[in-house]
């Protein structure tokens, strides 16, 4: 369980988060949409406080409750090692091989032994269909492969909830198919996920809960049939409706 | 007289390389932990260190390494002796050192700071997402990458380094330059073109092996960088 209250973010004098509160199940796949510079992002930084909040409260299970204001390195700490994140732009160890970016925070976080976290690792590589890269470097890859070692290392750490900081955003329509797939399949696992999408239709099949954000707050909130098929507020529609807009011409 | 003579001339100015190399060696490592630990300061803004640091990285970079040399040789042990401490025993090879080490540490400060943060904000965060703290981000990703972008400007400072070692005979180290100087005052100044013909080789041939090492250290460690200059 994943509990986040009155989150408030503010870069210099723009106010980026005005207040979030969200909880998250066990097991749910929450996605999050809405306009560029809805903070959307910037919320799913402050998660992990990749982003520190200026105020508000982060509860991840029963045990670790960490207050933005003044939380300890410790707090910080065993907030991120309870979670793992996603990148838009991979962010994969460029001086590690694929196998060696899997295994990274097994070893020197968890302090499992090489052989423990090797196995793991040959284990993920498998599931994302990798295994004949295991000892390339990163900027081998293409966008796709790239990614979906990202989501592996993720994996590996066996987090409480992952997030995904849009995953798909900088990969070429032709790579965005592989990576969705993977994440479904993830989804189907049971593992708990927050996602930072524009991929609507992902939204509406894979997620069990939609959260639609606009101007740092939260808008709308609840299953994708009541937020993508019928939402009630406006501004829900209206962002929608332009993303769903047939085109107005065919070339 | 003729060719039997340079060959004497070189091996009396060979025997004294390896202090040269000792020097060099000596003040590159001093140097590097020093630089790193200084660059550190700079890019997380220490308080207090951080304009320290910038005050002597100026210095450094601003006054010439003979003035410091003789500052460090002179000052140093007359500064410490106010305080009881005497350090005039030491020999000088120690306070070349020293100086040496010192003066780099503020040019290999910028090289490392610059490299660090070529690596990227990204880096970082990927770090910290799987719950690194931020000694092990730099031990394990940030400072191996960061090596690798600085090897080229590490390499221009090695080198000068090198160079810049020949200064040390003025406060009485016998390394090549030192040994040429006593060559040449043996001789009362005669023969002093064919000492300093060899002694410009020397350096010349040390250079050339210290370029080849350094292209080979970046062929190693080069790995998952890609050179997107070159295509």
């Amino acid at each position: 369980m994943i509990k986040l209250s009155g989150i408030y973010k503010k870069f210099q004098q723009h106010e980026v988060l005005k207040g979030i509160d969200l909880e998250v199940k066990k097991g749910d796949v929450l996605t999050i949409i809405g306009p560029s510079g809805s903070g959307k992002t910037t919320f799913l930084r402050c998660i992990n406080f990749l982003e520190k909040p200026d105020e508000g409260t982060i509860e991840i299970g029963s045990t670790l409750k960490v207050n933005a204001i003044k939380p300890s390195k410790k707090d910080i700490l065993a907030l991120r090692q309870k979670t793992a994140m996603v990148f838009q732009n991979y962010n994969l160890f460029q001086n590690k091989t694929v196998l060696e970016n899997i295994m990274e925070g097994l070893t020197v976080v968890q302090k499992k032994s090489k052989q423990e976290a090797r196995e793991v690792a040959e284990r993920l590589l498998h599931k994302i269909g990798l295994e004949e890269k295991r000892d390339a470097y990163p900027s081998s890859l293409s966008g796709g492969q790239q990614q979906r070692v990202g989501i592996a290392r993720a994996l590996a750490l066996n987090p409480e909830v992952i997030l995904f900081d849009e995953p798909t955003s900088a990969l070429d329509p032709e790579m965005v198919g592989e990576v969705l797939q993977l994440m479904k399949q993830i989804a189907a696992e049971g593992i708990t996920m927050i996602v930072v999408t524009h991929e609507i239709d992902f939204a509406h099949e894979v997620s069990n809960h939609v959260v639609f954000m606009d101007g740092g707050h939260i808008v709308e909130e609840g299953t994708p049939e009541e937020v993508i098929v019928h939402p009630q507020k406006e501004r829900t529609q209206q962002f929608l409706k332009r993303l769903r807009k047939n085109p107005e011409y065919i070339i | 007289m003729g060719s039997q003579q340079w060959g004497i001339l070189f091996a009396q100015i060979m025997e004294r390389l390896p202090i040269t190399i000792a020097m060099l060696i000596a003040a590159l490592i001093l140097g590097l932990i020093l630089g790193t630990i200084i660059a550190i300061i700079q890019i997380k803004r220490i308080p207090f260190l951080h304009q320290c640091m910038t005050l002597f990285i100026s210095f450094s970079r601003c006054t010439p390494l003979l003035v410091q040399l003789f500052l460090v040789y002179f000052g140093v042990p007359q500064l410490l002796s106010a305080f009881g401490i005497y350090i005039n025993d030491l020999t000088p090879f120690i306070f070349a050192v020293v100086t040496f080490a010192l003066h780099i540490s503020a040019y290999l400060a910028e090289v490392i700071r610059s490299a660090y943060l070529a690596v990227g904000e990204a880096q970082l965060e990927a770090c910290y997402s799987i719950g690194m703290t931020y000694t092990q981000a730099l031990r394990r990703v940030i400072l191996p990458q960061a090596f690798v972008l600085a090897l080229p400007n590490l390499g221009n400072t090695i080198i000068d380094l090198f160079k810049d070692t020949s200064l040390a005979f003025t406060i009485g180290v016998v390394d090549i330059m030192g040994q040429a100087r006593l060559i040449i005052g043996n001789n009362y100044g005669l023969g002093m073109f064919k000492v300093y013909i060899i002694i410009s080789l020397i350096y010349w041939g040390v250079c050339i092996i210290i370029e080849i090492i350094i292209h080979q250290i970046e062929q190693r460690f080069k790995k998952g960088r890609v050179n997107v200059a070159k295509t």
